[in-house]
């Protein structure tokens, strides 16, 4: 029996990350611990949660996760979402300067590779100031980066996205988990976290655009996207939860779930596709004619040919033969194009 | 105090079970077990024991990291499979006889390589395994060979063990200082990356095996903790008390 006083669903065999509980009050007002957000458009529902891992409450470090949510040209949604490189110490801020000013860029000039370098600029300028400022020449920050343009088209979602780094984007379809960006995280067998964060001189930036016909899609930390690669009660739990948007207190706590031996921080931000939320989907308890959901959530035809959802409490996940790293490698049902550059 | 967890959660747990896919550091002790030790097994059990409580008491650590300890002598054997620390009972290791590194790395070898294949087939993933090597004299046998076979790799030609550990060799009693530099390894790669090697400046031996087991226990730790900046490595000793440190030998053979 496990002792959860804390409200910490748990995954899995006994995590004894439960017997830290939620750890010490902070000793700092910024980052707070738990960060989440919700909002809608017509099309697309959005859920977002970033979750101090048990390990920096046990060792009283800070949350370097960040994410940000706003709205995109053209009815779109902009989705950021960052992991500050843990063994820098000021690397929660370059994660917030990222999630900060990455949306304005993007708006401004319609190209992730331009805003993502335009970022990776002002991070070196920044972190140059600061070591300045503690006469250092130690690095002192440094953050992955996931970047997606969502937007709800007839044919389905279309994402235009790019990434530095191994934070990851996955689409859930009914029950079937897939991720579209990856890490590998493979060095000769071993498992291995190094990653080519910004700033740095040249950033390597990942690019692609999809349309697909998935429920949702998911920008995630590897603090999620890892337990969720390796455990399939965790690709169900989570399919489970997360079939129709949550109330966001309750997607928060869900991501913020107990696993033995995964305890870095953890972001999720989920966006569901309206049309796809047909009310055959709603749970008994809530009747059809609820009106305000009903009314933003009309039922959606069922694409002609589409696959068929595994049998309920048969969550799967629909993954390439290898490790996803590169846009090549997505699997995605129409890569419009992909490529892999060189920011400025 | 209220339990959160629905039914469902509920259910959830009960659908792992102990071989649940993980992230796994692993740690192998090899400890010199021969004739010369036979006054101290006592106190290597203890220490042994101590290091295992010590990373037990940590919930967090405990989840990322599993122990094993191989001890050595004329052969060798694994005395504790490798497992999480709190899934251990210790126990006291097997007097062996002789001095033969060789039997102790290739024992090392074989079984590091059957814990990978057991825990990939559960889909477990393995970070760069760590060996601490304890020995209170010079090898009997030529071990240079199994050393090569067991645990080297060449960076530049690609040639030999990719999954070489980092080993932390540690020496008292009539260990030679320039045996154990050549035990430290990687010799390449970035210094906090490097193995290392300790030479006892003491001969008081039951302190020596309660300190240097303590220095372990702070690396083990330190390497579980290191999970938080989310880049989880092996954090190799600088200093152990009553032990002078040294660096790994440029040139092995």
């Amino acid at each position: 029996m496990v002792d959860n006083a804390h409200g910490v669903p748990a995954l899995g065999v006994y995590p004894r990350a439960l017997e830290i509980g939620q750890g010490d009050p902070p000793e700092s007002t910024w980052p707070v611990d738990l960060a989440a957000t919700s909002c809608c458009t017509d099309s697309l529902e959005v859920r977002a949660a970033s979750v101090r891992g048990f390990m920096h409450r046990a060792r009283k470090t800070p949350r370097q996760d960040a994410f940000a949510v706003q709205q995109g040209p053209d009815g779109s949604l902009l989705v950021i979402v960052c992991d500050g490189v843990g063994d820098l110490p000021l690397s929660e801020r370059a994660a917030q300067m990222v999630c900060d000013t990455l949306p304005g860029l993007y708006r401004a000039s319609g190209d992730w590779v331009e805003a993502i370098s335009q970022v990776n600029a002002m991070l070196r300028e920044a972190e140059a100031r600061e070591q300045a400022a503690q006469d250092t020449s130690e690095r002192l920050f440094a953050t992955t980066v996931t970047a997606c343009r969502v937007r709800q088209e007839n044919e389905g979602l279309e994402l235009s996205f790019a990434y530095v780094g191994d934070s990851e984007l996955w689409a859930l379809t009914d029950a079937v988990w897939r991720p579209l960006v990856g890490a590998a995280h493979e060095d000769g067998g071993l498992y291995s976290t190094s990653v080519r964060p910004i700033p740095t001189t040249t950033p390597m930036i990942g690019t692609g655009e999809v349309m697909m016909n998935a429920n949702a899609v998911f920008l995630f930390t590897d603090g999620v996207s890892v337990p969720l690669a390796m455990g399939p009660d965790v690709q169900s739990a989570l399919a489970a939860w997360w079939r129709r948007p949550p109330d966001p207190f309750t997607f928060a706590s869900q991501v913020g779930f107990a696993r033995r031996g995964f305890v870095d921080d953890r972001t999720a931000v989920g966006v569901w596709s309206v049309a796809r939320l047909t009310s055959s989907d709603r749970p008994a308890d809530q009747p059809d004619e609820a009106p305000d959901d009903a009314e933003r959530m009309p039922p959606a035809p069922v694409a002609e040919g589409e696959e068929q959802s595994p049998a309920p409490g048969q969550p799967s996940i629909d993954k390439p033969d290898r490790p996803v790293d590169t846009p090549e490698e997505t699997g995605a049902e129409s890569v419009i194009s992909d490529t892999l550059e060189e920011g400025n | 105090m209220s339990n959160y967890m629905t039914e469902s959660d509920q259910a959830g747990m009960e659908g792992g079970g102990e071989d649940q896919a993980s992230l796994i550091m692993p740690f192998y002790l090899i400890c010199d077990t021969s004739g010369s030790m036979a006054a101290y097994m006592g106190d290597l059990n203890k220490a042994v024991a101590d290091l295992i409580a010590n990373v037990t008491a940590d919930p967090l650590v405990d989840g990322m990291i599993m122990l094993s300890v191989i001890s050595f002598g004329t052969d060798a054997g694994v005395d504790i499979p490798l497992d999480y620390a709190s899934n251990i009972s210790a126990k006291s290791l097997t007097m062996r006889g002789g001095t033969n590194y060789g039997a102790a790395l290739r024992k090392y070898r074989e079984a590091v390589d059957a814990d990978y294949q057991r825990l990939k087939a559960g889909g477990s993933r393995f970070f760069r395994p760590c060996v601490f090597f304890l020995t209170d004299g010079q090898p009997l046998d030529a071990w240079e060979q199994a050393f090569n076979e067991a645990i080297r790799y060449n960076p530049e030609t690609k040639v030999g063990n990719k999954m070489y550990p980092t080993l932390v060799a540690y020496g008292f009693g009539q260990a030679d200082e320039a045996v154990l530099r050549k035990l430290a390894y990687p010799n390449f790669g970035p210094d906090g990356k490097q193995g290392r090697a300790f030479i006892a400046q003491s001969t008081d031996i039951p302190a020596l095996l309660k300190a240097i087991t303590a220095a372990i226990g702070t690396s083990v730790v330190s390497s579980g903790q290191s999970a938080s900046s989310g880049v989880p490595q092996t954090v190799v000793p600088q200093e152990t008390p009553n032990a002078k440190a040294l660096e790994p030998e440029p040139d092995i053979f």
